[in-house]
């Protein structure tokens, strides 16, 4: 009982904590001034990638790269952001609503990547890209 | 000498530090929004941090009268074998305070260098903030790692086992208030002598030239003893987190990701047993094919890259053998590591 007690007593703490930091303005999501300003950070944690073309998202969130080997992305992550290289093989899943992408990675750590294009083309250049399945054993929807 | 039954009942911190963390977490999130000081808070990422730190008192509550309580009924045991048993006083806790903050650098330093105890302690280093809330960003099953044999030889010095849980609680407590970037450096003594938060801000550092440094507790003299001590380079600025970081706020995933990681790397096909075993006990970044790398390999790379910065502070033991163009590239990991 007592533990219950203590564990709602906290949870309104964090909650109350949270609430103070979002009205004062502390939720605010990293953003790309434009692709170079991407395309920058992701060479930042990978100087020898080559970047052969890059798509930055409509909201300036988040980036889908295609490097000499393989791919990249790149995200906010609060008022940073977060980079990774990945291949096809470490596609879960992919869907496109629209003109947003999710890809559902097998990364434990950084599951789940959406990215809307505002524009469908791009979003469909991008998932027939990444369709590509050399194992074909992936789920793929559309 | 004393006896198992003369011990005076120590308080216990944990359980009064709580309100006053909330305070000044309150506190530093005003004063940095308003400004006054050097900061960053961000509403996901900190609310992350005290769950896990509410995780980490509700784990230590559940385990109490099974694991935690073996534990010490272990200790009580050991206590019985040592030769001298030191009364409770001021001489006898500032010793064991002193002798536990030495077990406690090399029990941080191991939990770096060695994947499994990498794989509780990275729940720590996990966020790219350093404020007071990333103090609270604690692991919940620590037991599990098997780091508390560390206290077998303060037991057999003849410190009781209550003495040493009410110094490592005080170490804890000490360090909560050196997660903050709202303090610059600090007189210099201080700075000799103890471990500040400049000091602190460098061991979250991910920058190649912080990495693998500054493991003290309170007494930042073990580091400076035994070589790990790297100083803060205000034109370096520190860049906080991890050399790979996570990309989520789910405290399941924050508490177990390493874990995950090092049973997807040690159940590959095809591993010999010895390779299986390095991706649990080898440092962080092993792998056996070298497709990642480690602290040591991530500095070298960076002064190949920048051979004008072979000999400063944290890169002091590599030289550039390959003369290479400097490049503009801040001091951040070259490539990806499983750390
Ligand atoms: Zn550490
Ligand atoms: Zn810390």
């Amino acid at each position: 009982m007592m533990l219950l007690l203590y564990l709602a007593g906290s949870a309104l703490a964090i909650g109350l904590i949270a609430l103070l930091m979002h009205r004062l303005g502390h939720s605010a999501e990293h953003q790309f001034a434009d692709e170079a300003a991407a395309r920058d950070a992701f060479l930042e944690e990978f100087p020898d990638a080559g970047v052969s073309r890059l798509d930055l998202g409509a909201n300036g969130r988040a980036a889908l790269l295609e490097l000499q080997d393989g791919y990249g992305l790149i995200r906010a992550m609060g008022r940073f952001s977060l980079a990774r290289q990945f291949a096809l093989a470490d596609i879960a899943r992919l869907s496109r609503r629209g003109a947003s992408l999710q890809l559902r990675l097998t990364d434990y750590a950084d599951p789940v990547f959406v990215i809307d294009f505002g524009d469908e083309t791009t979003a469909t250049r991008w998932q027939s890209l990444l369709s590509f399945d050399t194992i074909g054993t992936r789920e793929k929807t559309g | 000498m004393n006896n198992l039954t003369d011990m005076p009942d120590l308080p216990d911190i944990a359980s009064y530090a709580a309100p006053i963390y909330v305070a000044l977490i309150i506190a530093e999130i005003l004063f940095v929004h308003l400004r006054r000081v050097k900061g960053s808070y961000e509403t996901r990422d900190a609310s992350t941090s005290i769950a896990m730190g509410l995780g980490n008192v509700t784990s230590g509550i559940i385990f109490a009268t099974t694991v935690y309580a073996g534990i010490f009924a272990f200790f009580l045991w050991l206590y019985r074998f040592a030769p001298v048993k030191w009364e409770f006083g001021i001489l006898s806790m500032v010793a064991c305070f002193v002798l536990d903050d030495l077990r406690y650098y090399w029990v941080h330093r191991f939990s770096h260098t060695i994947r499994w105890g990498w794989a509780d302690h990275v729940i720590h280093h996990s966020s790219q903030h350093f404020n007071l809330s990333t103090a609270l960003r604690q692991p919940w099953f620590s037991f599990a790692k098997g780091y508390f044999v560390s206290v077998i030889p303060l037991v057999l010095l003849g410190f009781h086992p209550a003495m040493i849980a009410f110094a490592g609680s005080i170490n804890l407590f000490y360090q909560f208030f050196i997660h903050t970037e709202a303090v610059g450096k600090m007189p210099k003594w201080v700075e000799a002598v103890m471990n500040t938060p400049s000091h602190h801000r460098v061991h979250h550092g991910r920058n190649a030239r912080y990495l693998d440094s500054n493991y003290a507790g309170v007494f930042i003299v073990w580091d400076r003893l035994f070589g790990t001590f790297v100083e803060e380079d205000e034109t370096h600025p520190v860049r906080y987190g991890i050399v790979k970081n996570i990309g989520t706020y789910n405290p399941l995933r924050v508490a177990t990701h390493e874990y995950v990681g090092i049973w997807r790397d040690a159940t590959l096909p095809g591993l010999s047993l010895q390779q299986r075993l390095a991706y649990v006990f080898a440092p962080p970044g092993w792998s056996h094919d070298g497709s990642r790398k480690s602290s040591a390999e991530i500095k070298a790379d960076f002064v190949r890259r920048n051979p004008d910065e072979a000999g400063k502070p944290g890169l002091g033991g590599f030289i550039s053998t390959v003369p290479a163009a400097a490049s503009d590239i801040p001091d951040l990991p070259s490539e990806p590591a499983s750390r």
